[in-house]
């Protein structure tokens, strides 16, 4: 069976790699701020490192969620399909407790903007996951 | 369903990474089709039938609970 719409499996290196990249470019943000308290124009405006930043962190989220892996088979994207409903639960089971719980609108919002990225994060973890234990477990039988 | 893999390949002498290779898929798939923990899907139970010059029914039958 062949996985459609997979990203090559040397993408997942480049995902961590641009996924990473934004922790220089936050701390460059920081000290450009820091070093110039009156702000010039200039092309490192805070829309041009919110937009960055954000590209980085969605765009390796996504090359690391969706490349192949070494040898991609069917119960590979089961497993792929699994983890990814199971991450959308999740999503959604935490953002129903946030409603519940979270009285201050302000927090509120704050915590849904992660909601960007939280399905993919959720995602890779559980994916990776269950990828290192069906690993794990070949290598007990041996 | 259940599936008799094992004994196959025990009588073919091969390895579930030779088996892997031959129809194309990574050997935790072989491992966990061994251990009932996956169940192929129609071609793959045809590539699997193929290596062992078999119908499908000798390698995987219904179960029980099937």
């Amino acid at each position: 069976m062949k996985s459609r719409f997979l990203f090559p499996h040397w993408a997942r290196i480049a995902g961590y790699l641009c996924f990473l990249a934004y922790i220089p470019i936050a701390l460059l943000e920081k000290f450009l701020k820091a070093a110039n308290k009156h702000p010039t124009p200039s092309v490192f405006t805070d829309h041009f490192f919110t937009m960055v930043i954000l590209m980085l962190i969605v765009i390796g989220l996504l090359l690391v969620a969706f490349s192949k892996e070494k040898i991609e088979d069917e119960r590979i994207a089961q497993l792929r399909l699994d983890s990814l409903q199971w991450s959308i639960y999740l999503n959604y089971a935490i953002l129903i407790v946030c409603i519940l719980f979270i009285r201050d609108w302000d927090l509120f919002i704050g915590v849904a903007a992660h909601y960007m990225f939280t399905p993919l994060v959720f995602f890779i973890v559980r994916f990776r996951w269950v990828a290192y234990q069906s690993k794990r477990e070949l290598g007990m039988e041996d | 369903m259940k599936n008799s893999l094992r004994v196959e390949r025990a009588i073919k002498n091969i390895t579930q990474g030779e088996l892997a290779d031959l129809i194309g898929v990574s050997r935790q798939t072989i491992n966990t089709i061994e251990s009932n923990k996956y169940v192929p899907s129609t071609v793959l139970a045809l590539k699997i039938a193929r290596v062992f010059e078999k119908p499908v029914e000798q390698i995987f039958m219904l179960d029980d609970e099937d």
